[in-house]
C-alpha cells in the first residue's frame, strides 16, 4: 500500500520534472531537443520528507559578484547527498554555507534561509561555534593538525568540553577512530604525528576528528580528490557506513563517486542548482539538458 | 543514414568516445539491414522454392553472428573505458539489447531458410496457398523490424510506438494462418508433416515481430528512461 | 592506389620538414649552450669576486685583531714598602687605597735600571709599564694587607708602546724623533728581554674590563654588557609587541584602507635609516620623558622601535606560511577564531617568528648610529651593572677605539670587531638552526 503511494508520488514528481524541463521531443537522431539554459526553477525534487537542512532562496555574493543564485534544497536525515558540477559552479560555496565557513571569507555574503532543524543558521545571532560542532567538515586536502593522532581526534571534544575526564576522552578518541575505520591501523602509534600517516589515512583521521564531536551532518568537500583509488574506495566504504548515523553532504568532481555513494544528487551550474533527484535517476535519466551534458561528458 | 551525425555520437569532450559510439550505431544499422534482408530472402526462398537463396541465408547467418560478437565487444569496451552515464548509458543498453534481438531474428530467418530448403521439392497445393500467407507475413515482419531499427537509430518515439502497435497486425495474420492450417489439416490429415513445417515458419515470423516490438520499446527507454518492455503495447501511449 | 601514393608523398614531405626542423634545432641548440656557458661564467665570476672581498676583509681584520688577544707583561720585583704605603701602620683600608703605588713601581724599575737618573729619564722608564700596574698592586694590597713589607714578584702589564714594540708594530729603524719609544727606552727593553722579564700572555683585560685611555688596560666587557642589557630590553619589547601586532594584522584585523595604510607604513618603517630612530629616541625618550643619557634602557627602547618592523614583517611572513587548511580545519571543528589562532596557527609560526626576531636582534646588536644620538658614545670606564647605568655598546666601542690615536687601539678595534662578528655569526647560526629544526614544509 505504502509502496503504491510512493510510486504514485514518484510519478507525480517525475511529471513535474518533465514539465519543468522543456518537453522532450524526438527530433534529431538519439537526440532530444532540450533547452540548454539554466531553468527558472530547479528541476527534480528539492524536498525531503525528513529534512535536516531546509535551504530556501540562498544567494551568495563575493563582494559584488553573485556566486550562487536562489538555491532551494532540502537535505534529508541520514542521507548521502552529493553535489556535482563543473568547476566554479558554486557547489563548494554552497556546501560552505551549511556550516557558515563562508564567514571566514571577509567579502562573502550569504542571504536567504538555511534552516537546520527549523532554526535559521544564517541569523547573525547564531553562534557559529556550536553550529560547526553540529555540522562537521572534511576538506579537499587531508589537513590533520601537526600534532599526534590522539590530539587530532581529541581536539574537538576538548574545546567543546565533551569529556569529563581523561578516560572519557580516551573512549571518544577510540570510538571515533574505530568508526572512521582507522583504529586498527593506528592503535599502536597514537602519539605519533598525524601528518606522518598516508594520504588516505590522514583523510580518515580528519573524518575521525570530525565525528569525535558527534555532529549531525558531515560536509565533505571533495574528500578524495587528493587520494589514490584504493584510499578513495576506503573512504567511500566509510561514507556508506557513516550514513547510518550521520547526514553526509559530499561535493565531488567524480561523477562515478557521486553515483556510488549518494542517494540524492544535486547538479550545480554557474551558481544555479539545475537539478536534484535520486542519484539513480540523475545518472541514468536526468531531466535537464545541462545535467545530461555534464554527466555524459559533453560539457563545454 | 549512418553518415548523419546524431546527438548520441557527438559532443563528447573525448572525441574518441564519439567515434566508438558512432561505430556502435553503424554496427546496429548494418546488422539491422542485414537481418531485414535475411528475413526477406528466407521468406522469398520459401515461397519461391529457391534453393540458392536458402544457401545464401544460411551462409550469411555467420555474418549476423559476427556483428553480434563485435557489438558485444565494443559495448564491453565502452563500458569499461568510458563509464557511460545518462543518455549514453541508456542508448548503449538499448543497442545491446537490440543487437541480441536482431541476432535472434537472424536465427529465425535461418530456421525459415532451412525449412525452405527441405520443402524445395514439395509441390502440393496447400503449400502454395499458405506460401502466400507466409509471404505477406514475411513482408510485414521485415517491415516491422526495419522501422523498429530506424526508430531506434533516430530515437523516434512515435515511429517506435507505431511499429510496436503494427505488431498486432502480424499477430492477427498469424492467427488467421494458423486457423487455415487447422482447417486444411481437418480436411486432409496427410498434410501433417508439411503443416508442421509451415507452423514453424509462421511462428518464426511471429517471433520476429515480437523482437521488433521489443526493439521499438527500447526507443521509449532511450528517450524517456522508462523500461516499458513489460507494458502492454496498447498501454504504451498512456505510459509516455 | 593513388591514395596510397599520396599518403606516401605526404609522409615523405612530413619527414623532410621534420629533419629540416631538427637541423634548425641543432643550430639553435649550440647557440643556447654557448649562452648558458657564458651566463654560468658570469655568475661564477661574481661569486668569486664576492668571496674574494669577504676573504680580504676577514683576513685583514683577523691579521690586525688577533695579536690583541695577547698582551706583553713585565716581571717586576716589587717591594711593598710600608713607609710608602702606610707610614703610620694603621692598615686602614682608606689609607691603603690612597697610597702612592706608583712610587713602588718606579722603585722596582730603578732597582733594575739604577743608572736612570733625572726626571725625564725616570718618567721615560716608568712609561714602559702600564698605568694600570699601580692599580694591580693596590688591588693585591687591599685584598691582603699583610703583604705590606714583603717583596712580590709580579707580572705587570707593559705599556701600550712596549707592547707594540714587542709585536713589531714600532719600527726600530725609524729616526728616533718619529718613534713613540726613544733609543734609551728601546735599550732598556732589550735589557729586560735579556733578563727574561718580558713575556706575552693571554690578554685578560680585553675581555674583563671596561674602556680605558690606556690601550693595555682597555677591555670590551663594559661594551658587551651594555649591548647585552640593551638587547634584553629590545627583545622583551619588540618580540611580544611585534608578534602581537603581526597576529592581529594577519588573523584578526579586517581588510580595509586603514590596515592597508598600517601595512604600508610598517614596510616603510623597516627601510627608515637607523639614525632617524636615534633622533626619535633623543627627542622622545631623553628630551620628552627625561630618561637618563647613555642608559641601556633607552638604547634598548630605540633599538626595539627600530627592530619592530623587522619582527612584524617576519612574523607575518611566518603566519602567512601556515597553510590556510590548518585554520580551516580548526574552524571547521568549531574552534573560535582565537582558539584556531593560538592553538594551531601561532605555534606553527613560532619558529619563523623566532628566526625573524633573532635576525632583527642581530641587526640591533650591530647598530651604532641611533646609539650615537642618545649619548651612548660617551667614554665609560665602569662596567654597567644595570639597565640605568651609563653604558656603551660593542659597535660604539669599536667606533670609539677606531678614533683613538694610540697604535695599540688599532689592533683592539679589530679584536672588538672579531668579538662582535662572533656574536653575530652565533645569532645567525641559531636562527638558521631554528629554521632548519622546526620549520616544516607544506
Amino acid at each position: 500500500m505504502e509502496a503504491a503511494t510512493m510510486s504514485r508520488d514518484k510519478k507525480a514528481r517525475s511529471e513535474q520534472s518533465a514539465q519543468a524541463a522543456t518537453r522532450k521531443t524526438a527530433s534529431s537522431l538519439f537526440g532530444t531537443d532540450r533547452s540548454s539554459d539554466v531553468p527558472d526553477s530547479t528541476v527534480g525534487v528539492i524536498t525531503h520528507d525528513d529534512p535536516v537542512f531546509t535551504c530556501r532562496s540562498v544567494d551568495v555574493f563575493y563582494a559584488n559578484k553573485q556566486a550562487i543564485f536562489g538555491v532551494d534544497l532540502d537535505i534529508g536525515r541520514h542521507e548521502v547527498i552529493s553535489m556535482i558540477g563543473p568547476s566554479g559552479c558554486g557547489k563548494s560555496t554552497f556546501l560552505r554555507c551549511l556550516n557558515r565557513m563562508n564567514d571566514t571569507i571577509a567579502i562573502a555574503r550569504v542571504t536567504g534561509r538555511i534552516e537546520l532543524d527549523g532554526q535559521d543558521i544564517l541569523d547573525s545571532r547564531i553562534d557559529v561555534v556550536p553550529l560547526r560542532a553540529r555540522v562537521g567538515m572534511v576538506f579537499q586536502k587531508p589537513n590533520p593538525f601537526p600534532k599526534s593522532i590522539y590530539e587530532n581526534v581529541a581536539y574537538g571534544p576538548r574545546i567543546h568540553g565533551l569529556a569529563r575526564d581523561r578516560v572519557e576522552l580516551d573512549e571518544i578518541v577510540h570510538t571515533s577512530l574505530e568508526r572512521a575505520g582507522l583504529l586498527k591501523e593506528v592503535k599502536d602509534r597514537m602519539d605519533q604525528p598525524g601528518t606522518g600517516l598516508s594520504g588516505g589515512q590522514q583523510q580518515r583521521l580528519c573524518i575521525a576528528r570530525a565525528i569525535a564531536v558527534s555532529p549531525e551532518v558531515i560536509l565533505m568537500d571533495e574528500p578524495c580528490s587528493a587520494l589514490d583509488p584504493i584510499a578513495t574506495a576506503r573512504i567511500e566504504d566509510l561514507i556508506d557506513e557513516l550514513k547510518e548515523n550521520y547526514t553526509i553532504c559530499i561535493v565531488t568532481h567524480s561523477m562515478q563517486q557521486a553515483a556510488r555513494v549518494s542517494q540524492r544528487t544535486a547538479y550545480f551550474h554557474l551558481g544555479y542548482l539545475v537539478e536534484v533527484d535520486e542519484t539513480d535517476k540523475i545518472f541514468t535519466n536526468p531531466s535537464h539538458k545541462l545535467t545530461e551534458d555534464y554527466i555524459t561528458g559533453r560539457f563545454g | 543514414m549512418s553518415d548523419q551525425k546524431s546527438e548520441f555520437t557527438e559532443g563528447h569532450i573525448v572525441r574518441a568516445y564519439d567515434a566508438e559510439l558512432d561505430r556502435l550505431r553503424t554496427l546496429l544499422l548494418e546488422m539491422g539491414g542485414l537481418v531485414v534482408d535475411q528475413i526477406g530472402q528466407a521468406v522469398d526462398a520459401f515461397t519461391e522454392k529457391d534453393r540458392k537463396r536458402t544457401q545464401t541465408v544460411v551462409r550469411r547467418e555467420e555474418d549476423v553472428n559476427r556483428y553480434d560478437i563485435e557489438a558485444e565487444e565494443l559495448v564491453l569496451n565502452v563500458l569499461a573505458k568510458r563509464q557511460p552515464m545518462g543518455m549514453d548509458l541508456r542508448a548503449i543498453m538499448a543497442i545491446t539489447r537490440a543487437v541480441t534481438d536482431l541476432e535472434r531474428c537472424g536465427d529465425e530467418a535461418k530456421k525459415i531458410a532451412k525449412i525452405a530448403r527441405r520443402r524445395v521439392k514439395d509441390d502440393s497445393e496447400v503449400i502454395e496457398a499458405f506460401s502466400i500467407a507466409a509471404g505477406s507475413m514475411g513482408a510485414l515482419a521485415a517491415g516491422l523490424l526495419k522501422s523498429a531499427v530506424e526508430a531506434l537509430d533516430e530515437a523516434d518515439e512515435e515511429k517506435a510506438i507505431q511499429a510496436a502497435q503494427a505488431d498486432a497486425r502480424l499477430d492477427a495474420e498469424y492467427k488467421t494462418a494458423l486457423r487455415n492450417i487447422h482447417a486444411a489439416l481437418i480436411s486432409n490429415p496427410s498434410l501433417i508433416e508439411v503443416a508442421a513445417d509451415l507452423v514453424i515458419v509462421i511462428k518464426a515470423l511471429e517471433r520476429i515481430g515480437d523482437h521488433a516490438k521489443n526493439i521499438a520499446k527500447y526507443v521509449v527507454f532511450i528517450v524517456q528512461g522508462k523500461d516499458v518492455r513489460h507494458v502492454k503495447t496498447k498501454a504504451l501511449d498512456q505510459e509516455i | 592506389m593513388s591514395n596510397t601514393s599520396n599518403a606516401k608523398r605526404e609522409k615523405g614531405a612530413g619527414s623532410k620538414t621534420a629533419s629540416r626542423a631538427m637541423d634548425k634545432v641543432h643550430a639553435s641548440l649550440r647557440k643556447r649552450y654557448r649562452a648558458e656557458k657564458r651566463f654560468r661564467a658570469y655568475g661564477l665570476i661574481s661569486v668569486v669576486v664576492g668571496i674574494l672581498f669577504l676573504v680580504v676583509l676577514m683576513a685583514s681584520i683577523l691579521a690586525k685583531g688577533y695579536p690583541a688577544f695577547r698582551q706583553t707583561f713585565i716581571t717586576l720585583d716589587v717591594y711593598l714598602d710600608p713607609g710608602v704605603i702606610d707610614p703610620e701602620g694603621s692598615r686602614d683600608a682608606e689609607v691603603l687605597r690612597l697610597a702612592d703605588y706608583n712610587r713602588l713601581v718606579r722603585g722596582s724599575l730603578q732597582i733594575i735600571f739604577p743608572d736612570a737618573s733625572g726626571r725625564t729619564e725616570r718618567r721615560k722608564l716608568v712609561a714602559l709599564v702600564s698605568n694600570g700596574a699601580p692599580f694591580q698592586i693596590q688591588g693585591l694590597v687591599m685584598e691582603d694587607p699583610s703583604l705590606v713589607g714583603q717583596t712580590l714578584t709580579l707580572e705587570v702589564p707593559a705599556s701600550g708602546d712596549l707592547d707594540m714594540l714587542m709585536k713589531g708594530r714600532i719600527d726600530r729603524s725609524l729616526p728616533e724623533s718619529e718613534r713613540r719609544l726613544s733609543d734609551l727606552q728601546i735599550g732598556w727593553v732589550d735589557t729586560l728581554i735579556e733578563q727574561g722579564r718580558i713575556h706575552k700572555r693571554w690578554n685578560k683585560a680585553l675581555m674583563t674590563r671596561g674602556d680605558s685611555r690606556d690601550p693595555e688596560m682597555a677591555g670590551i666587557w663594559g661594551a658587551v654588557k651594555g649591548s647585552f642589557y640593551m638587547l634584553v630590553v629590545t627583545l622583551l619589547l619588540s618580540f611580544p609587541i611585534g608578534v602581537a601586532a603581526a597576529v592581529y594584522l594577519d588573523e584578526f584585523a579586517p581588510r580595509n584602507r586603514w590596515t592597508d595604510l598600517i601595512e604600508i607604513n610598517i614596510n616603510n618603517l623597516a627601510a627608515v635609516p637607523s639614525i632617524v630612530f636615534g633622533l626619535l629616541g633623543l627627542a622622545v625618550f631623553l628630551n620628552f620623558f627625561g630618561m637618563p643619557r647613555s642608559a641601556p634602557l633607552v638604547g634598548g627602547l630605540v633599538l626595539a622601535v627600530m627592530t619592530l618592523p623587522t619582527v612584524i614583517i617576519s612574523s607575518r611572513a611566518a603566519l602567512t606560511s601556515v597553510p590556510p587548511s590548518i585554520r580551516e580545519a580548526a574552524l571547521g571543528m568549531g574552534a573560535s577564531k582565537m582558539q584556531a589562532t593560538f592553538h594551531h596557527v601561532v605555534p606553527l609560526a613560532i619558529p619563523g617568528m623566532l628566526t625573524g626576531t633573532i635576525i632583527g636582534m642581530a641587526r640591533a646588536l650591530g647598530e651604532s648610529a641611533p646609539l650615537l644620538m642618545i649619548g651612548m658614545v660617551a667614554f665609560i670606564v665602569d662596567v654597567p651593572q644595570g639597565f640605568m647605568d651609563p653604558a656603551t655598546a660593542l659597535p660604539v666601542q669599536i667606533y670609539l677605539w677606531a678614533d683613538s690615536p694610540e697604535r695599540a687601539f688599532v689592533e683592539r678595534t679589530s679584536a672588538a670587531i672579531l668579538v662582535l662578528l662572533a656574536f653575530l655569526i652565533a645569532m645567525n647560526a641559531l636562527a638558521i638552526y631554528l629554521r632548519r629544526r622546526f620549520e616544516r614544509r607544506w
